[in-house]
Parts: C-alpha cells; structure tokens; sequence
C-alpha cells in the first residue's frame, strides 16, 4: 500500500461495506412463500412415472434443483435394442455409485452395438406356426423392450422395476441408479452402490481379551452380513425397513425365526412402523424411540457394537434391531441384568465370569451409593465407622471451610467436568488432562484446604467404579442418581438413602422392556435368582431365559459334552 | 379387586411382611412378658393353634371362592354389613400403619436421630407410601416380593450369629408361671400371626384361586418358624430379656452377637434391610385400604387419594405425645384388634356366610 493511500485512509475514511444479514420470518413475504408452497405441492402431486422421457427429465430437474445440486447426474443417452434406438438417461449421485460398474456393466451394454442389441430378433419371434386350410396362423411373440432391457441388455444382479418416483428417489439416495427410458412408465432401479466405507475394526467401547475382534460399522448391509456370518443360518430373519418421512433411513430388524416369539417380533416391527419422525440419524435416538418407558433413565434397550454379542443375543431368541449410519447395534428385550453383562462373560470360564459380575455389581452399588453414605456417616451416624477412622475423617477436615454437602458435590461435580472435558479434547490431549485434573487439581485442592483428602479417594473410587459398569447408559444413569442420594443423605442419613433405594426399586419394578419385566426374571418367586443374576457353566446353557418366551425353550441337551458320557 | 394378579410367592410375601415388622418390632417381647421362660412352648402351641385355624378358616372360604371378606359380608347382610366390614377394615388396616410406623419412628429417632422430631421420620415414610401408590400395585407387590426374602434373611442371619451364646438353662422353669398361663391365657398369643388378616383378602388376587390353601399354609408355617426362632434365641440366649429391653428385641440381639466381632456397628445394616421392610409394608397397607375404599365407593380410581390416606396416618400417629400411652395402646390394638376383627369377626361373619349358603343350597330347588 502507497503512503498516500494510507495518508487518504486516514484524513478521508471511507465507509468499508458491511454485509448484513436479517433471518427472514415467515409473515415478511406471504405472496411468496405461498407461491413457493403451491408449487411444491404440485410437485409432490406427481406419483407415477411419465411415459414420455422429457417429462421425466423435467421433472427430475425440477425435483432434485439440478442446477444448483452439482452431484447429481442425469446422463442421456441413446439406448441400442434390437437395432431400434431409445432416447434413455441414467440418474445418480456422484460418489455414491461405483463408477466401474455404471460405465461397463451399465452404459455399455446399453449404448455400444455389440451383439446383444443388434441382434434384431424377428426370426425368434414366431413362437407357433399352424396350417389349416392353407392359411397359415402365427403365433408372434411382441416385443417387449422393457422385457429385454431386464432379461437380455444389463448384466446386473439386483435389478428392480419401479413405476413410482418416490420409490426410484428412494433408491437414487441410498447409491443405486436408475435408467429411464422413452415411452415406458417405468424406471430401472440398478444397484451398483460404491461409497466409500470404513473398514471393520475392532470394537472401542467394548473390549475384550479373548472373543472375536470386530465392530460394527456405519453401514447396515456391512453389519448384516457380519451377523449373518457369525450366525450362519436359514432361519435368520433380516427385514429392512425406512424410518424418517424426510431421512428414509434404513433399519433391520433381525431375529431367529425358529426361535424368537412371534408375538415379539410383531410388536418390534408395530414400534418401527409406527414412528413418525422427520429424521433418525442414530441408533441412540431411535433407542428413546421405541422404549417403554421413556420417562425413567434406567437404561431399557441393550446397546452393542459387537456382531458376536448381537449373534448370542439373536440366538438367545431377541430382536437386533440395526440403523444405518450407526455402528450400534439395538437388542430388545432386556433386563436389569443384562446391562451388568460383558461379552467377555462368555469367552471365559464361568467362575471367572461370576466374580466378574459380582465386582461389577458391587462396583454399580459403589458409584451409586458410596458418596451419599460417607455424607449420611459424617452428618449423621458417626458410631458406624471405627473411631481411628472417625478421627482421621475429622482430622481432615479441619481445615475445610465449607459443609459436608457442599464440598463433596463441588467434588462431584469437578470430576464430572473433567470426565467431560476429557472427551472433548484431542486424543492426544484427552488422558492427559485426566490426570491433570486427578493429580495436579486434587492434590492442589487438598493444600490449599479446600476439600479433604477422604473426600478425594471417595470421588476417586466413585469415578474408577463407574467405569466398571459395562453399559454407558447405566453407568450415566449412577452417575446422575448418585446426587440424588448425596442430598437424600444430608438430609436423612440413611433412612435417606434408604427412601432413595426404595424409589429406585420401585421404578425399577415397574420398568418393562417390550413386555418384559426390569426385574421379573431375578424376582424370587421365579425360582431364577441364581441362574438370572449368574452365568452358568458352557455344558449347563440347557435353557434360553423364561421371560423371552421363545419357540425353542432348549439350547442344548441335557448332556451337551457326549463324549464324555457317550451313554447318556 | 381386579388389579395385578398374584403368584403364590408373592401373595405369601404379602401376608409374612406385617408378620416381619411386629418380630422387628415388640412381638417377641408381647409374648416373652406374659410368658416368660415358656415362650418357646407357647409359641409352638400357638402355631398348632393358627394352623387349625387357618384349616377352618380355608374350609370356610372354599364355598366362596374368588372372593374377599367384602364381597362375602355383602352376600351375606347386603350392602350395608359390607360397609360396616370395609370401615372395620380400613380403621384396621390404618391403626396398624400408625402404631408400626410410630414405635419403629421411635427406635430409630432414639438410636440415630436423637436431634430430629419424630414427625420428619414418618414424613420419610408416607412419602414411599404416597409414591409407590401412585407408581403402581405391580411395583408394591413386586418391591415386597423382593424385600421380604432379604428381611427374613437378615433375621435368619441374626439368629445364627448367638448361637453360641445360647444356654439349655435359660429355659427354666419350663412353664413359667404355670401351664394354665401357657394354655390357656397364653392361647391369646394368637394375634401374632395377624398378617392372617390377608388371607381374608387375598383370594380374588390370586392366580390360581385354588391356591389360597398352599398359601395360608406357607405364611403361617414362615411366621411360625421364625416366631419360636426369634423367642428362643431370646429365651435361651439372655437371662431376664423380658425385664431388660425397651427396644425392639432384634435390635437386642445384633448388638450383642458375634457380628460385632467382625464389624463396628453391624445393626446399621439390619436396620437398613428392616427399615425398607416398613416401608414396603406401608406401601401395601396404603394400596389395600385404597382398594377397599374404591369397592365401597365404586370410584374409578384411588390411586391419588393415597396422599390422604397417607396424611391421615401422619395426623394420627402425631395426636398421642406420650410414648409410653402410644406404646400400651399399639400393644392393646395390636392384640385384642386382632383377636376381634381377624379371629372373631371376619370368622363368625365366614361361618354366617357360610349356613346362610346351605340354607339357601337347601331351599332353591
């Protein structure tokens, strides 16, 4: 820049422009917008596929805004057919097919001359020819060209017919393709998907040392043929289906035929039919979608990114339920304890299993309870706890300004926030802001008095037990409830706490999950204690659970190991 | 009573839940003081007793299967003896609620809460009692279902921790002030198994009505069990129990077993399990007294007069000040208002029932 238009900038400043941008209302442009609606509506009118292929196209046009929406492809073409010539387009979405196979499974076949299509035919078109009283009567098969193109001119292996638009927009979305062709109402819809996908890799969120290592990923078909290959039977039912009246997203419902109770089944697909959304875009929403009880935040529906756990939960006699575009998979029924279970709890010897699940429960018993209880043993019933430990707990907290309450949700609520934060930052970062926050922030937060240390270790321990709570929802679910019971501590001991659990156990009660009870099958009364909470050895699996209520009640013989006893 | 249908199991844990906290509470000292070293035979002889009862009482309601006392009183004097039966029972059924949550209230105020008033305690409690009712019967019957077991576990456990302290020697003299006492007066002891007063109820609730008999039998003989284990470990295991304690004798017994050995203060735990067995039988007490005003009433729903209800037990249990009134007359409702109502007045009103059936059986062709 010059001096002198420096000098000038400054003596005579010009007004720079400023952009401005005002959200219009609805009300500012009533002629507009209705004239914008009437035309919409006219267009959403159309159902059917035009005959004419100019129409199509306009149409389409229309339809898909093609001039201002560059990926997507309408390319015409001039079809070959039994040495007759067809004005045709093909109409996709860039990045969403597989090139390859559209230009050499698609447009050639369709466009060069090969032998195929100029292979005029009228020798094969006489199917029967009679002779009676010298007039000879022929039986002329018609050409069909719609026919031909189908059985003769595209070597795919997915082909549909489809005479409405929505059903052909449907399929152009979710990376087919579909040729339009003159004078037939009708639309090919060809699959010739290609998007790029990401690869199956092991599962993050639920690891484990000896069972298979594979996840879910973000693609439905991927993920049903990862069941399909574990399960590796006739009798698995996969349905598809489309949620979202402006999304279409894809969705599988699958489960065993043979095995899953009719009326299950019926009700699942009731659920998914009858959501009426704009979009789903997770399995986590569609979770809340179809739940009991949506109101509790007892966690309902097991969630998995395993194909193997899914596959086990299938032939157990449950639905899976998959959406596309979510490497999570959905099992309904579930109950209370299903959420405590590992996939690795099968991978394993049951006895190593059962001490798992113990630590696990006592771990959700931790997290849940353990900081209301110090608050109900500090504020009210001090006599429980052995004097030296008394003194020490007092000792500690001499320097401390603040109350009980106070300083132990202030806690609570730092190691929320640094669980949070941990999330949010890069994964380089992540674990190392963990142990900032831990260490550095704990221990600075001791010196300087303002909580005591008996404090930190039970945060700490809270926070680590947590962890150790297989489902994420449930985990979510102690942590939210846990402040719940610090107050009903403060407030009244343990008779708070013991108010607190009462609610707990009532609404846990009440809980159903598609017809199932939260707790029905642990209930005493069902004689099912031992064998619902624990896992029993591989050769003693003799029964699928009760609740399921399933066509096979038998997983196995009674003697499963026949080599053992060969007699029996 | 058209509400969530009972399995036996459940429906046995109905009636032993009122059993478990009058045991918490001052039934095995009710029965330790009038017959002292004795108890043991008059808690056997007591159990012979309510079984043929029970025997009685089941043959009595098989003509009327599928129905409650209520429905019986109406068959038998109409709708005005079903009021008078429905009134009885729900002042039962609510006197019993106050006195429970009163003297329990009153334990722990004096063993944990000694700065708290008593009326915070008993808010904690009817505030379960109003909030299970409105959750719903099925989570009530199945809380209950899950919290009886640990409840008679938890007494189970505290039986097997003075085993070692108990002596032959105690036991003597064997019949006490006599057998006469034992009995005879001691035949009144019968109001321990109260939570009979279910059975009365229970019928049309019942899955499989035919099993009214199995689960009569289970409740008494559960009760039964426990109530000579609970007095002998006491007999046995203390010299002058029935002079020494004014707090409820569970509690006695944790605090002096070999539990203390391994923990600080093992009764916490004990008084935790038993804490949610009073809460859980408020619940059912809130949820009956509400179905028996709704078949009165013919309303549609009772659900939301639970808070009444609730704060009709709260007014009572504040009115008397004086705890030892409070206490001598819970102890005079628990056992002549037993012994009336459950024994005598539901009985004899079954026996009328029952010849007003074979006299009509004989007239109608």
């Amino acid at each position: 820049m010059k001096f002198t238009d420096t000098l000038k900038k400054i003596f005579f400043p010009t007004e720079e422009p400023t952009h401005h941008f005002t959200m219009p209302s609805s009300n500012d442009d009533i002629n507009s917008s209705i004239s914008t609606n009437v035309e919409i509506e006219n267009i959403d009118e159309v159902k059917e596929i035009f005959p004419s292929i100019d129409v199509n196209a306009e149409y389409i046009k229309v339809k898909y805004n093609l001039l201002i929406n560059n990926d997507i492809i309408l390319r015409e073409f001039t079809l070959n057919a039994r040495n007759k010539q067809y004005r045709a387009f093909l109409l996709f979405v860039d990045g969403m097919i597989d090139m390859n196979l559209v230009n050499d499974y698609v447009l050639k076949p369709l466009m060069l001359r090969n032998t195929a299509n100029s292979f005029d035919g009228n020798q094969n078109q006489v199917i029967s020819e009679a002779v009676t009283n010298n007039i000879t009567v022929r039986k002329v098969k018609k050409f069909d060209i719609k026919e031909y193109i189908l059985n003769s001119l595209l070597p795919q292996n997915n082909i549909k017919v489809k005479s409405e638009f929505k059903d052909i927009f449907a399929s152009i979305n979710s990376g087919n393709c579909a040729l339009f062709v003159d004078t037939l109402n009708i639309a090919f819809d060809i699959d010739v998907k290609g998007f790029k996908l990401r690869s199956v890799s092991k599962p993050e969120n639920e690891v484990v040392i000896r069972g298979p290592q594979e996840a879910f990923i973000e693609n439905i078909r991927v993920n049903t043929t990862l069941i399909r290959r574990i399960i590796n039977n006739e009798n698995l039912i996969i349905e598809n289906m489309q949620i979202g009246s402006l999304s279409h997203t894809a969705c599988a419902l699958c489960y065993m035929k043979n095995i899953a109770n009719d009326d299950l089944v019926a009700e699942a697909k009731y659920r998914l039919n009858n959501i009426n959304i704009d979009y789903l875009i997770s399995s986590g929403q569609l979770e809340q979608l179809i739940e009991d009880n949506s109101k509790y935040s007892l966690p309902q529906v097991i969630a998995t990114e395993r194909p193997d756990k899914a596959a086990t939960h299938l032939l157990e006699g449950r639905i899976v339920i998959l959406v596309n575009g979510s490497p999570y998979a959905l099992v309904v029924p579930a109950t209370f304890i299903d959420f405590l279970e590992s996939p690795e709890d099968n991978n394993i010897k049951f006895q190593f299993a059962n001490l798992l699940k113990i630590i696990r429960i006592a771990a959700l018993m931790i997290t849940l309870l353990l900081p209301g209880i110090y608050v109900a043993i500090t504020s009210f019933h001090q006599e429980f706890i052995p004097t030296e430990l008394l003194f020490a707990i007092v000792a500690s907290r001499a320097t401390v300004p603040f109350s009980i309450i106070f300083e132990i949700i202030i806690m609570e609520l730092s190691f929320e926030l640094i669980r949070e934060a941990g999330l949010r930052v890069p994964t380089p970062i992540g674990p190392t802001l963990g142990i900032i926050g831990a260490l550095i922030i704990g221990q600075a937060a001791v010196d300087a008095g303002i909580v005591s240390p008996i404090l930190i270790i039970i945060v700490a321990i809270t926070g680590i037990t947590s962890f150790a709570i297989p489902d994420y929802y449930l985990a979510f679910h102690c942590r939210v409830s846990r402040f719940a019971y610090i107050i009903l501590g403060y407030l009244a001991g343990l008779l708070g706490i013991a108010v607190g659990a009462f609610i707990h156990l009532l609404i846990a009660t009440k809980i159903q999950s598609f017809g199932v009870s939260y707790l029905d099958s642990y209930i005493p009364s069902k004689g099912k204690i031992f064998t619902g909470i624990f896992t029993a050895p591989t050769w003693k699996r003799e029964k699928r659970a009760d609740f399921l209520d399933t066509k096979k009640a038998e997983k196995q013989e009674h003697i499963s190991m026949k080599w053992k006893y060969p007699n029996q | 009573m058209n509400y969530t249908k009972l399995g036996n199991f459940e429906a046995i844990c109905l009636i032993v839940v009122l059993f478990i906290n009058h045991i918490v509470l001052n039934l095995p000292q009710m029965i330790l003081n009038s017959s002292g070293s004795a108890s043991t035979i008059n808690a056997i002889y007591i159990l012979i007793l309510v079984l043929l009862f029970t025997i009685l009482i089941l043959k009595l309601l098989k003509n009327f299967i599928g129905l409650d006392i209520i429905d019986i009183s109406e068959y038998l004097g109409g709708k005005p003896l079903k009021i008078i039966i429905g009134i009885l029972s729900i002042f039962y059924l609510i006197f019993e609620t106050v006195f429970l949550l009163r003297m329990f209230s009153k334990n722990l105020l004096l063993v944990y809460f000694q700065n708290y008033p008593v009326s915070f305690i008993m808010f904690l409690f009817l505030f379960i009692g109003v909030v299970s009712n409105i959750i719903g019967k099925k989570s009530i019957i199945k809380s209950n279902t899950i919290i009886v077991p640990i409840a008679l576990f938890s007494i189970l456990f505290t039986f097997i921790f003075v085993a070692d302290l108990l002596k032959i020697e105690r036991s003597m003299p064997i019949f006490y002030n006599g057998a006469s006492q034992i009995f005879l007066s001691g035949a009144s002891n019968i109001f321990a198994f109260n939570g009979l007063f279910f059975l009365f109820f229970i019928s049309p609730l019942l899955n499989k009505k035919e099993d009214t008999s199995k689960v009569a039998f289970w409740s008494v003989l559960i009760c039964g069990i426990f109530l000579i284990l609970s007095i002998t470990t006491l007999v046995f295991a203390f010299s002058d129990i029935y002079t020494v304690s004014r707090l409820s004798p569970m509690y006695f017994i944790i605090i002096n077993s070999r539990l203390s050995a391994f923990l600080e203060r093992p009764e916490v735990i004990f008084i935790f399990i038993w804490t949610l067995a009073l809460m859980s039988f408020i619940n059912i007490a809130v949820m009956f007294v509400l179905n028996i005003f709704k078949k009165l009433t013919n309303i549609k729903e009772a659900k939301h007069l639970a808070v009444t209800v609730c704060t009709i037990i709260f007014v009572i249990a504040m009115l008397l000040n004086h705890i030892f009134a409070f206490e001598t007359i819970a102890n005079y409702f628990y056992k002549y208002g037993t012994l009336i109502l459950v024994f005598g007045i539901f009985t004899l009103l079954l026996i009328s029932a029952n010849i007003k059936k074979k006299f009509f059986n004989r007239r109608s062709p």
